[in-house]
């Protein structure tokens, strides 16, 4: 009873901060339907300015600043008026330019605009946690119940804001004309226009009320658990939308029922199932899958929300991004990748032979090991490029199959081989070939398996669904220690070898790449090339078109996700052989995310993009460092990455390569 | 004339509102078959069931006497049913030539090992169809735009496109959801030839449209629908002399 008394009360404080960040997601995604994915980041800031504000002074980009001191009551609300600030001028910026492009565009807006205040907030604060001061509400003594049960003052505080807030929101709702203005704009967005109602001043409206409420959310839940991470945002911030999805998208009440009963689940789930505590975040993500795949509309939702309006970020090209200026300054690149994705044999021998021949000219060890990345991570790159790019699946769990790869071939060598049957990894040197075509098969199933239960979810849905599988494989990875190691990872992985001749410096390991990276885009141009091709863009371009034309969409999608899995776990096992090292660190959502901004980057739905866009993104990472603001503030460069994805969506959303289209068909 | 297509008591409800009620009529093989009526009247309800769009509630669809009703779009465009949209709906970041192709999709049978080869059997093929499609670009008049981009087109061709897009399918049945809408009289003129040529080659039309004077010249059968119901069926001439379908349709005073 004490333990149970216990858990509830947790449960009720934890669901009441998951209500509150759920209802920021609910409002924005009733008003645009838009996952804002910024609000783990935008509750992230309130935290950190409202600590700021309490305190005497703060380390700000290094140097210590002055600071008011302010009592906690002042702080809070300061903090979320500034974040709510900061969130209308994101939409204003991000998403407002964007509302008319293919749903993609502000999807991966958000995204990057989530990386962007994450790695702001890192090169401001620094990456150490902050902790929450005192103050005199939170060092009331607690109060018992039941003899044994502990409310402390500012958990009942807590719980006394989120009805107040939520029950102030509702009211607004209902009663005020700005209310119902933003109610008739979720309903109907043009109608709504049409008979006078400011539209734009409404998705504002929703856009400062929704950030005030996350950032809200993001104080109580500092002040809960004692300090402010840069990444502290993620978490609550994907259990806030699993809470929004689970009470019915775009309700209010909806939201704040999900809030609650997600938080009971998870409280639970971890207070009685075994190894529970390690699993929760795991079961937050199991729920939020189960639901989409059964419910997608959720407690009090309604269905017509999972739908996407056809169209892709490559054929609606000049549609709606505002090339003038900026589309003159990408002719010289323009007329250069037109060349290219021509085809032409020539070329691309030109271009092969150039990669190769990088190997001998660059002499230092350090610029081949950069290169063996930009190899790694452009192969990467274009295995999710076929499921992003060409066929316009949003998928944010495709680490998953660099993971499945990885984890496939050092379990095989080192755990299996060499600890149980005392195999030495260099007398087998032929399995690491054998385990490259195994892994991607392996990956290959493990994406048709992912992507079965996706493929009904459309837009935003699957995007989430994806997340929460990539999420639960790196959470097995990390907590299934008997299989994994864990967070140890696992070490001694024999490098690549050759009859006995070990490949093992980085000059052979990256002509060792460039030869698998030839050989994997050669055999997906064939297929891209083909009937399976000119599906797969159908799919992207119009899916209720592609299914009338007999394409059964259905089954195209899952050899997109099998071959986008098939890059990904070949791309594993030369990834855990060139590195001798793996830990479930290298599978991360932001890796993932990564990943993808290399493929809109470099450019969607061709070969030579993803390429591009590692090349382009690594060797920045590197030149960067050369000088001393990045030094100082290395996530500064993400923040730069995060801008510059905004502003390509913007301007130029087929990215950089855009011109080197693919041919879908063999001969010229 | 034995019929191609042969609805029986065709319901379709969403949610309490009745899109068709009971509607049966046959489509003779060979015949451009007109469905007529107001705005609202069921004219693209229908058009969706029969391509697998829109879930049929009750009755029977058979096509050459095999049962289609009910059945997913991509398994009613294998058994032969091609339609184009009442709003466009190309695939704009393809070229028009590899729009086309995506019609020819059912017809490959080349496997995985065979495109990783390219064997003789996945580029005889590809060659085949290609050739075919550029046969149908010339049919449609989009001669020398294989390599445009569709979402380029003009409104005109872009309908165009999506016919030939059809024609590659090689269907028994076209359906066509108001392939004239906006168009000029010398535009629909054209498109109405063209639908002539696809019958001479064999393929059945049904076809919506409103232009009264156009669907007059072109249909030999016409079925008006009226709130979901069936109102008329029969030839052309005879149903629009019928007092109920004028007054329905075409208005009392005429």
């Amino acid at each position: 009873m004490d333990f149970f008394g216990q858990l509830l009360v947790n449960a009720i404080m934890l669901g009441a901060i998951y209500s509150l960040a759920a209802i920021a997601y609910s409002l924005v995604y009733g008003v645009v339907q838009l996952v804002n994915f910024a609000f783990g980041e935008l509750f992230m800031l309130g935290a950190f300015i409202c600590i700021s504000l309490m305190l005497p002074s703060v380390r700000l980009f290094g140097l210590e600043a002055p600071m008011p001191a302010l009592p906690f009551l002042l702080a809070a609300p300061v903090s979320i008026a500034v974040v709510a600030a900061i969130g209308v001028v994101v939409e204003r910026l991000a998403y407002k330019p964007l509302r008319n492009a293919p749903r993609l565009a502000p999807l991966i807006a958000a995204i990057a605009v989530s990386v962007l205040l994450q790695s702001l907030a890192q090169s401001v604060w620094g990456a150490e946690e902050l902790s929450f001061p005192s103050f005199a509400l939170s060092d009331l003594p607690p109060i018992i119940l039941f003899d044994s049960i502990y409310v402390s003052v500012m958990e009942i505080v807590v719980l006394i804001t989120a009805l107040v807030s939520m029950l102030g929101l509702t009211l607004f709702v209902r009663r005020t004309r700005m209310g119902r203005a933003m109610t008739a704009a979720a309903e109907d967005r043009e109608a709504a226009y049409l008979v006078g109602i400011p539209v734009n001043r409404v998705i504002a409206l929703a856009f400062l009320i929704g950030s005030g409420f996350a950032a809200l959310a993001g104080v109580l839940y500092a002040q809960a658990y004692g300090f402010a991470h840069p990444t502290m945002g993620f978490l609550p911030g994907l259990k806030a939308l699993t809470a929004a999805v689970l009470g019915g998208i775009g309700s209010i009440p909806g939201a704040a029922l999900g809030g609650m009963v997600l938080a009971v689940i998870e409280t639970f789930g971890a207070g009685y199932l075994p190894n529970g505590s390690a699993y929760r975040d795991a079961i937050s993500f199991a729920i939020l899958i189960l639901l989409l795949m059964f419910r997608p509309q959720g407690l009090l939702g309604r269905p017509e929300l999972n739908d996407m309006p056809a169209g892709s970020l490559v054929g609606m090209l000049g549609q709606y991004a505002r090339a003038g200026g900026v589309g003159r300054l990408f002719a010289p690149i323009d007329r250069l990748f037109e060349r290219m994705g021509a085809g032409s044999l020539v070329l691309n021998v030109a271009l092969f032979c150039t990669a190769l021949a990088l190997a001998f000219i660059i002499t230092n060890d350090f610029w081949l090991r950069i290169l063996i990345f930009v190899v790694t991570y452009g192969l990467l790159a274009s295995g999710l490029n076929i499921v992003v790019g060409f066929t316009g699946l949003l998928d944010l769990g495709f680490v998953a199959f660099w993971a499945v790869g990885s984890y496939f071939t050092s379990i095989l060598f080192i755990l299996v081989l060499k600890n149980q049957f005392g195999v030495a990894p260099t007398d087998i040197w032929w399995l690491f070939y054998v385990n490259l075509i195994a892994g991607g098969v392996l990956a290959a199933g493990a994406g048709m398996l992912l992507g079965y239960p996706t493929l009904r979810l459309r837009g935003d849905y699957l995007a989430i669904m994806t997340l929460g599988f990539g999420e639960i494989v790196r959470i097995v990875a990390t907590n299934w220690i008997d299989l994994t190691r864990g967070p140890m990872g696992i070490r001694g992985i024999p490098t690549p070898s050759l009859f006995g001749y070990p490949l093992n410096d980085p000059r052979h390991l990256y002509l060792v790449g460039v030869l698998l990276a030839a050989a994997l885009l050669f055999l997906l141009s064939r297929v891209v090339r083909s009937y399976v091709g000119r599906a797969w863009v159908a799919i992207r371009e119009n899916e209720s078109a592609a299914e009338a034309m007999g394409v059964h969409t259905a089954r195209y999608k899952l050899y997109a996700y099998a071959s986008g899995g098939f890059f990904g776990g070949v791309v594993g096992v030369f990834f855990a052989h060139s590195q001798q090292y793996i830990s479930p660190l290298s599978f991360t959502l932001f890796e993932n995310i990564l990943i993808l901004m290399l493929v809109v980057l470099g450019g969607l739905g061709t070969f030579i993009g993803p390429f591009v866009g590692a090349l382009f993104w690594i060797v920045f990472l590197q030149v960067a460092q050369g000088f001393s603001l990045f030094q100082a503030m290395p996530e500064l460069r993400y923040a730069l990455l995060g801008a510059l994805l905004v502003a390509l969506m913007v301007f130029r959303p087929q990215g950089l390569s855009a011109r080197a289209r693919v041919p879908l068909s063999i001969e010229k | 004339m034995r019929p191609l297509l042969s609805i029986q008591d065709l319901t379709i409800v969403y949610g309490g509102l009745v899109a068709l009620g009971s509607v049966s009529f046959d489509v003779d093989e060979r015949a451009i078959h007109g469905v007529i009526g107001p705005n609202g009247a069921g004219k693209s309800t229908l058009v969706n069931a029969l391509t697998g769009f829109a879930p049929i509630s009750s009755g029977t669809v058979t096509l050459a006497d095999r049962h289609i009703g009910g059945i997913p779009a991509h398994a009613a465009a294998a058994a032969g049913i091609a339609r184009t949209f009442q709003n466009i709906r190309l695939f704009a970041g393809m070229t028009v030539l590899e729009n086309t192709l995506v019609g020819a999709h059912r017809h490959f049978r080349a496997r995985l090992p065979h495109l990783l080869l390219r064997a003789a059997t996945a580029r005889g093929e590809e060659k085949r169809w290609r050739e075919r499609a550029m046969g149908e670009l010339d049919f449609v008049g989009l001669t020398g735009q294989a390599q445009a981009s569709a979402g380029a087109l003009s409104y005109g061709h872009q309908r165009r496109l999506e016919i030939a897009r059809a024609l590659l399918l090689e269907p028994a049945l076209l359906l066509l959801d108001e392939p004239m809408a906006g168009m000029n009289a010398a535009e629909k003129e054209e498109i109405e030839t063209l639908i002539r040529k696809v019958r001479e080659r064999g393929v059945t039309v049904l076809i919506i449209e409103h232009d009264m004077q156009v669907m007059r010249r072109l249909c030999e059968r016409v079925t008006v629908l009226h709130h979901g119901r069936r109102l008329a069926d029969g030839a052309t001439a005879e149903v629009f002399a019928e007092t109920a379908v004028q007054e329905a349709y075409l208005g009392r005073s005429s």
